[in-house]
């Protein structure tokens, strides 16, 4: 990169125009970055950057042009600033909504930025004429002034900060933040409810991309010595949005290139006399063509075709890679003990315990009075006929969905309020009815996130560190990918993995956080016979003095698996006891067979 | 587990004719998970035939893949015959092959009788409305309202109706009796008798197994996804071990 | 303080403008209800219809002729863009819908300033809009009655579409549950070019009447693009009477902001979206349905 940045000016400058436009191909790259890290990463697909853009810019050029601040330096860092500052209110409001909604609210956002800019503002901002004589800043180096004003200079002072902002966006991408953010573009729900405050990381990375935008905003004035009010307006972000998709979206240097086909086409196409005026409905159809035939971009098919005609070696690697022998096994994948001092009572403890739950969808009360108490280490299955309740009453366990009445408590502790990803960090874990993956992470990268939910917490910027830094992390993952038999493809793509290979993943995801309170809903649905096998002899091996809660139609397998089964009817509880009481039960069958009071 | 187990005497009742759907070896899948297994099916003509099995075992999706919901990667489903397993569900729909969804899928913001017309816009001669309300005179009562704010029964009898008015040569009930009070399931138990009596072909899914046997001419038990057993009510009854191992406790 | 006159000058002002956002907003959230498809391109072709006008105002004089060319015009456009392009991205997530559009979008915009330049263009009143209303104790631009009037017979008849017609009862249930109405014999993908393809016209002929109130200009489709946006996150998503109350509303921000400041007139509309958002998400009539 540094070498790329060293060489490709004397490129530009003898062959294609000038420096300047490399210049400027840097610029947006650099704002592209941080779009990248936003929609790329994290899938939320902004139109209002310009916003961020202009407010980076316009701050700068008013603290220097008005003469409020002498050092360029700090005013450089002052606008970058403001844009972070504005992007959180906008961040707080639009990321309430998700996918068609964030679109149309932060492009309502970027023109409402364009009108204030324009006429209340304009006194600041210069209005429809823009804010010139923006000053470049100087370093004083061995007594020497250098002043970045002028074609090389500025230059130099864009690719020093591209370079940075590049390294820095390295960094993000490497780390835990990363690999949550990726998680969050693939499947939020679940990476909520692996312990991850997603709408805190949106947060996150929404004010880091409006950072980036603020950067490139105040070099634009720099550079030009002019801040234009063009900055703010949805052309500006709907250029930044086109040239990402040209590049390809999700690798960080995507957006450079699309910046330099858009830029470099702009000037050549201009050039033609045939075409000059068309050369924006050629690049608005090469984008459409783009989208429709080729959605990872220039970048993205290159790596795409290079990882092709090179596959990774990875599998023998994994082969290679230690086993992890039983005992250790046993020890990385037991449950975490339980937080102290939530034991009020003496009596023996109680690892699940729900009193008198209801949910109402609608006016049909799905689950009406159910009341569960479980001691530690039991495994529990509940059983019912179609739409009994089991599903939602797990749900609500799971903390997925909130009761309207009764109380929940996990190890003696209130969690009635509390969210699925407290639940987790809390140590109470479920695995879906329908798998729920990142289904363009590998194996072990699946698992990772899962693990980190609870060696991270909910929220962490530890941006400095590679997102397989943490031995322990790393320790329960190959634990875990030996336990689940998952060695041969650890480090291959979920999505091109078997159902039954899938299955256990999605099983591993939540023991990835080394439960005490484990809930499976359905984790035989869709296996063939020989995997159900497998299955059942994981659940038991699974155990390791924790409390398992199993919902699930092969009856075979409940009562091969359970202690004591609770049976479910129109959300309530029909009976419940041992194997034995349940299946002996007249009762019971006539639920199943159904017809009370029926010939 | 594959294994069919023929029962002696399913001999068809006096009134039932020809096939009329012909289900050979089907493989259906949720994504990638593979939920019907070489499944295997016959329906005739003026016949009800019920589709037993426990939760999962595949029945809702056999009754998807007959209406084209869900096509089969494998497997061929002819309708008088005519293969129709690769068609779209609305020409399956044309031609009078018709589901009614286990979640009844009533338009909530449209009124009863709009529902209604709705269904019987693409029927060739639908039946008129008098003659549904006539079957569902709860539903001419509330013939205005929309249909969100039907009780649970009341939506229950419109999803029928819907099927009804567009007279399909057979309904595919997807457990219509589901989450009912006793006596909504023998009043609709009542429509279906009158529709037998009429001749209707029908294939039901049913939990409520009581219910179903009352009314079927035949019966098939799914498990699983297999195909485990075909004869007529009285042989299922008579086998009991059928009954425990794959519909009861 | 604005006198009466002037306050009731603006408040026309607003529902002339508000009408006809709600017409092209219409169009816009019955598109996304029904087809999930958040059309990017919709203030392009509200564009597309402010130059029929022009051309065949210019031709012909006859605005007949421009509102039929305009309706038909983007009615094709609509019906080939469907088959052509929108209905392989209906599988696709929203994010590439919305792109796919955008791009659509900038096509138009730069077709027309490669052919009519990029400069606005006076579009002439039709001969029987010209003149003053007095409507008493204040004077009153005629064509913008006449345009509330157009307006209102559009909203009328597209209401009688949706809600007195076959079409409309197959649109409406689409909106709600598109698999079902499949389930029930109909035909969703005729329906999804049906509605693509009204959706378009509506946006052409808000175009056509639009054009002798201003002037044309390539780019004169992304303010209603985005008060657009704004109209269907208060009125909420998919729904019709949404679209119309939700334009009303907007039109009458903008006017009489602007009788108090002209400066914050787009702001305030921007404020209202961001109230609506907190207090009630789905907006004013939106189930919470998609999205």
């Amino acid at each position: 990169m540094a070498i790329a940045l060293a060489i490709l000016p004397f490129v530009f400058d003898r062959w294609l125009g000038s420096v300047d436009l490399l210049t400027r191909i840097l610029i947006w790259g650099l704002f592209g970055i941080g779009f990248d890290l936003l929609f790329g990463r994290t899938g939320l697909l902004s139109f209002g950057q310009g916003a961020f853009y202009g407010t980076g810019g316009f701050v700068t050029a008013f603290l220097l042009t008005s003469g409020t601040l002498h050092s360029v330096w700090l005013a450089m860092a002052i606008g970058v600033a403001a844009a972070a500052a504005f992007s959180v209110i906008v961040g707080y409001l639009a990321l309430r909504r998700i996918g068609i909604y964030f679109a149309m609210i932060t492009l309502a956002f970027g023109e409402l930025s364009f009108f204030l800019e324009n006429s209340p503002l304009s006194k600041w901002t210069g209005g429809e004429n823009g804010l010139p004589g923006v000053t470049a800043p100087s370093i004083t180096l061995a007594g020497l002034d250098y002043h970045f004003a002028g074609s090389w200079p500025s230059y130099q002072l864009v690719a020093g900060c591209y370079f940075l902002g590049f390294l820095f966006a390295r960094l993000v991408t490497g780390s835990p933040v990363g690999a949550v953010l990726t998680a969050i573009r693939q499947n939020p729900l679940r990476t909520a409810a692996l312990g991850h405050d997603v709408q805190a990381y949106k947060l996150a990375v929404f004010v880091l991309a409006a950072a980036y935008a603020g950067g490139g905003g105040v070099l634009l004035g720099i550079f030009q010595s002019y801040m234009p009010p063009d900055a703010f307006t949805l052309e500006t972000s709907g250029q930044l949005v086109i040239q990402t998709i040209i590049g390809g979206a999700g690798t960080l240097i995507g957006p450079t290139i699309g910046a330099a086909i858009w830029l470099t086409l702009r000037d050549l196409l201009q050039l033609l006399p045939a075409i000059g005026d068309l050369w924006k409905f050629i690049l608005g159809l090469v984008f459409v063509i783009l989208v429709t035939f080729m959605p990872n971009g220039v970048v993205g098919t290159i790596i795409r075709l290079w990882s092709r005609a090179h596959p990774p070696k990875s599998e023998a690697a994994s082969a290679a890679a230690p086993r992890v022998a039983a005992a250790v096994r046993d020890r990385l994948l037991a449950p975490l003990p339980v937080a102290d001092g939530t034991q009020a009572s003496a009596t023996a403890p109680l690892a699940i315990d729900a009193r008198d739950i209801r949910k109402s969808y609608g006016g049909i009360r799905a689950v009406d009075g159910v009341s569960l108490a479980l001691p530690e280490g039991a495994l529990h299955a509940i059983i019912g006929p179609n739409g009994a309740g089991k599903s939602t009453f797990l749900k609500l366990l799971a903390r997925e969905e909130t009761p309207d009445s009764g109380t929940i408590l996990l190890h003696g502790a209130d969690v009635t309020g509390s969210d699925v990803t407290a639940a987790y960090q809390n140590g109470l874990s479920k695995s879906y009815q329908i798998n729920q993956l990142f289904p363009d992470l590998t194996v072990r990268q699946n698992l990772r996130i899962g693990a980190l939910g609870r060696a991270r917490g909910r929220l962490r910027l530890d941006i400095f560190r590679p997102a397989d830094g943490f031995a322990e992390v790393e320790a329960i993952v190959a634990a875990l990918i030996e336990e689940l038999a998952l060695t041969p493809c650890a480090d291959a793509v979920v999505n091109t993995l078997a159902y039954g290979e899938k299955r256990r993943i999605e099983i591993g995801l939540a023991l990835a956080s080394r439960p005490s309170v484990l809930l499976l809903d359905e984790p035989l649905a869709g296996l063939s016979p020989s995997e159900r096998e497998g299955v059942k002899q994981l659940i038991r091996s699974l155990r390791k003095g924790r409390t398992i809660i199993l919902v699930e139609h092969d009856m075979d397998a409940v009562f091969a698996l359970a202690e004591r089964i609770t049976v479910l009817t129109e959300g309530r509880t029909l009976a419940e006891g041992t194997v034995k009481d349940i299946s002996g039960d007249p009762r019971v069958k006539e639920a199943y067979f159904g017809g009370a009071g029926l010939p | 587990m594959t294994r069919v187990i023929k029962a002696a005497g399913a001999a068809m009742d006096g009134g039932v004719g020809a096939p009329m759907i012909e289900v050979e070896r089907i493989n259906s899948y949720y994504g990638d998970s593979h939920i019907l297994f070489d499944v295997s099916m016959a329906v005739h003509e003026r016949e009800v035939v019920a589709l037993l099995g426990r939760n999962g075992a595949g029945k809702s999706t056999t009754l998807k893949t007959l209406a084209g919901a869900v096509h089969p990667r494998s497997g061929t489903i002819r309708f008088e015959g005519a293969a129709i397993e690769a068609l779209p569900s609305h020409v399956i729909a044309q031609r009078g092959l018709q589901l009614v969804p286990e979640e009844r899928r009533i338009f909530g913001g449209l009124s009863v009788t709009e529902n209604l017309e709705l269904a019987a816009l693409s029927a060739p001669q639908p039946l008129p409305l008098d003659d549904i309300f006539a079957i569902f005179p709860r539903l001419r009562e509330r013939r205005g309202s929309y249909g969100r704010s039907l009780s649970g029964g009341e939506q229950q009898m419109l999803a029928i109706a819907r099927a009804l008015i567009r007279r399909p040569r057979v309904i595919l009930l997807d457990e219509p009796f589901e989450g009912l009070a006793v006596i909504i399931v023998q009043n609709l138990l009542e429509v279906c008798r009158a529709l037998v009596a009429q001749g209707q072909t029908i294939v039901i899914v049913e939990q409520n197994v009581r219910a179903a046997l009352t009314l079927a001419h035949r019966t098939y038990v799914l498990n699983n996804g297999h195909m485990v057993f075909e004869g007529t009510p009285e042989a299922l009854r008579a086998a009991p071990d059928v009954m425990d191992r794959y519909l009861g406790v | 303080m604005p006198t009466l006159p002037q306050f009731l000058s603006q408040a026309f002002n607003g529902i002339a403008l508000g009408s006809l956002l709600a017409l092209i907003a219409s169009g816009l959230s019955i598109i996304l209800g029904a087809l999930g498809v958040l059309n990017f391109a919709h203030g392009a072709m509200f564009m597309l219809g402010a130059y029929v006008a022009f051309v065949a105002l210019g031709a012909w004089g006859s605005f007949g002729a421009a509102l039929a060319l305009g309706a038909l015009a983007l009615l094709a456009l609509g019906f080939a863009l469907e088959r052509g392009l929108i209905r392989f991205y209906y599988r696709r997530p929203p994010e590439d819908q919305i792109l796919v559009t955008f791009g659509l979008g900038i096509m138009m915009v730069e077709a027309v300033r490669y052919i009519f330049g990029p400069l606005s263009q006076r579009v002439p009143l039709p001969g029987w809009g010209q003149g003053i209303v007095n409507f008493g104790f204040f004077l009153y631009p005629l064509y913008r009655v006449q345009v509330i009037g157009m307006v209102a017979v559009l909203l009328l008849a597209f209401y009688v579409l949706l809600y007195r017609t076959r079409i409309g009862l197959v649109v409406r249930a689409g909106i709600e549950d598109a698999t079902m109405v499949q389930l029930l014999g109909t035909n969703v993908q005729r329906m999804f070019l049906v509605v693509f393809s009204l959706g378009a016209m509506a946006a052409g002929i808000a175009g056509v009447i639009y054009a002798p109130l201003s002037s044309v200009i390539p780019n004169m489709g992304e303010p209603f693009l985005v008060e657009c946006f704004v109209v269907i996150v208060i009125g909420g998503l998919g729904s019709f009477p949404g679209a119309v109350v939700g334009g009303i509303v907007v039109g009458e921000i903008l006017s009489l902001t602007t009788l108090f400041n002209p400066a914050y007139a787009q702001a305030a509309i921007y404020a209202v979206m961001t109230l609506v958002l907190i207090v009630r998400p789905r907006g004013l009539f939106g189930t919470l349905g998609r999205a």
